[in-house]
């Protein structure tokens, strides 16, 4: 280490971008990576969103219509791994890569090359995963939870699957190895920890999680794959394991992975509302400690997912509570949203739209939650449509609206070029109808009985069918404004100024727009 | 390239940190299938 050589650092100093396909193989820089996650995480929002329209378009009526049940199923797993792995995932990533040395006034990322190396693995990853369509016998079809023995029994897919999902581990594993660096050694003179942005630290919090539980995730891949091919019992009764083990061993990882998606979408929000509250974030130390409260509860709540598969009491008991308990930092949470802008002096630029809409629509999302955790209740609800409601509202009026508002917000200072701001209102109110007309109806079906995951259904479930999918096309068609925005936006457009919007506060915005290739070169001092 | 970055020591700790947390996944990673083997 003692041996650097100061020639070749400041001639690495007068790089600036390179050209062509070799800048975005070969860059180690945090806002080009940061570039290629939005866009791969944007490109697998629309091929996820495709397959959610093959779901609807199938669902439109009763009776079999468009697709076999076969491939439905491959849908409705592949739409689920697509859209979490590969949209939602990423997009933070995204975010994280281009806003978390800026705000915390670092020159780049810790480990730059480890970061390019995060990046390309994913597009192999999702190559290999979507191409599994085409082998035979078809892609996964046994849900994202992959439970065996349903995930042994199809054909050649299964072990490219397995490599896939160790992929996805590999890369976001690394990726939180690097924002924990860039986040304890980068951190410019007088960034405190308590000093730091809600994104920065949500991010923080997000990328503990992710080394915690990402390799819980492979473990039990690895345990399914052994299981398949090398003569291992870990999950089948018949060799003297348990396949409901597997379910425990999922549900460890999967419920920390809710809070993975969840928890960047909480400090994309707590940055837009001050912003256009023009007040500082209420009560901002709450909110840390609430952040990591959920963080540490989300390690104790797993089996809430299985209520029905016969667990001791007083093992329901103690998971409907811990349940129930998230909904006091998430209180304490949207608590200080409100009170933030409380008495502010508030405009409704888009990225506001979207971070009230997530408020009001995340709120109804944890409040079925609320009413799932309920165990008696889960019983009846368990693996119907309403559970489909839930998480949807939780995670497309949650995590994607605050991914799109977060992208509203500082587009600008990433293209240097302010958005069309009336495009972008009306791709807020359509998402925000269209949203809500897809997925508020599926509570009704799932308290009236429509199970999920299934192609076909009861005459009485049509009409709630038929709206939903309307709402499906309408909110997918929408977001095609979204990407018309973005193109138009990069391309030209009014200039955007350093600060970009008048309540705006933090680091990020004392830069030029666009930002400059390497930011903060001489090191910013935060007082 | 800032003055941060080509500190020896900041460095040092940006690996370590790496190293470290590497460590735990792979650990939790191993360990996991470990315990789930010995307890089959």
């Amino acid at each position: 280490m003692s041996a650097v050589t100061t020639d070749t650092d400041q001639h690495h100093d007068e790089h600036g971008p390179g050209y062509g396909l070799k800048r975005w193989v070969f860059t180690t820089n945090h806002k080009d990576i940061g570039t290629l996650y939005l866009f791969f995480s944007l490109a697998m929002f629309f091929v996820g969103g495709m397959m959610a329209l093959v779901i609807r378009s199938e669902l439109f009526q009763p009776g079999l219509q468009l697709v076999d049940p076969a491939f439905f199923n491959q849908m409705t797993t592949m739409h689920a791994l697509v859209m979490i792995f590969g949209a939602v995932m990423p997009a933070f990533v995204g975010l994280a890569n281009w806003l978390v040395p800026m705000m915390i006034g670092a020159p780049d990322m810790a480990l730059p090359r480890m970061n390019n190396w995060s990046f390309w693995i994913l597009p192999f990853a999702f190559a290999m995963l979507l191409s599994t369509l085409f082998m035979p016998g078809g892609g996964p079809a046994g849900g994202w939870t992959m439970y065996p023995p349903l995930m042994l029994q199809f054909g050649d897919a299964f072990p490219f699957v397995i490599f896939a999902v160790h992929l996805m581990g590999i890369s976001s594993v690394m990726g939180a190895i690097n924002i924990i660096a860039t986040i304890f050694n980068l951190r410019a003179p007088g960034m405190t920890l308590m000093k730091m942005p809600l994104f920065v630290w949500t991010w923080l919090i997000t990328a503990y999680l992710l080394i915690a539980v990402m390799p819980v995730l492979a473990g039990a891949v690895t345990m399914l794959l052994t299981d398949k091919f090398f003569g291992t019992s870990f999950f089948s009764a018949t060799g003297g394991g348990d396949p409901v083990m597997f379910q425990h061993i999922f549900w460890f990882f999967g419920h920390p992975e809710v809070y993975i998606m969840i928890l960047p979408a909480f400090g994309i929000i707590s940055q837009i509302i001050p912003t256009f509250a023009r007040k500082p974030l209420f009560g901002y130390s709450s909110m840390v400690y609430a952040t990591a409260s959920i963080a540490f509860l989300s390690f104790i709540v797993w089996a809430h997912h299985m209520f029905t598969v016969g667990l001791p009491l007083a093992g329901e008991l103690f998971f409907m509570f811990s349940t129930m308990l998230i909904a006091v930092p998430t209180g304490v949470k949207v608590f200080n949203w409100v009170a933030t802008m409380w008495r502010g002096s508030m405009t409704f630029e888009t990225p506001m739209l979207f971070a009230l809409a997530f408020v009001i629509l995340f709120t109804i999302g944890g409040f079925s939650g609320l009413m799932l955790a309920v165990t008696p209740a889960d019983i009846q609800y368990h693996d119907t449509y309403f559970v489909v409601a839930h998480f949807h509202y939780v995670l497309v009026t949650g995590a994607v609206f605050a991914i799109i508002g977060g992208v509203y917000y500082w587009l600008p200072k990433w293209t240097g070029h302010m958005y069309d701001e009336k495009l972008g209102k009306w791709h807020f109110w359509l998402s925000t109808i269209f949203v809500n007309v897809l997925f508020f109806p599926q509570h009704f079906l799932g308290l009236a009985g429509m199970p999920r995951r299934i192609p076909d259904y009861s005459l009485q479930f049509a009409g709630f069918n038929e709206v939903s999918t309307i709402g499906a096309f309408g909110f997918g068609l929408s977001q095609l404004l979204f990407l018309y925005l973005v193109i138009k936006c990069v391309r030209g457009g009014q200039k955007a100024t350093p600060q970009v919007w008048e309540g705006a506060h933090g680091l990020e915005w004392t830069l030029p727009s666009p930002a400059p290739y390497h930011s903060f070169e001489t090191q910013p001092e935060v007082k | 390239m800032s003055e941060r970055t080509r500190d020896p020591r900041t460095r040092r700790r940006i690996v370590w940190t790496a190293l470290v947390m590497g460590a735990v996944a792979l650990a939790f990673y191993v360990g996991f299938i470990l315990v789930m083997a010995s307890h089959g």
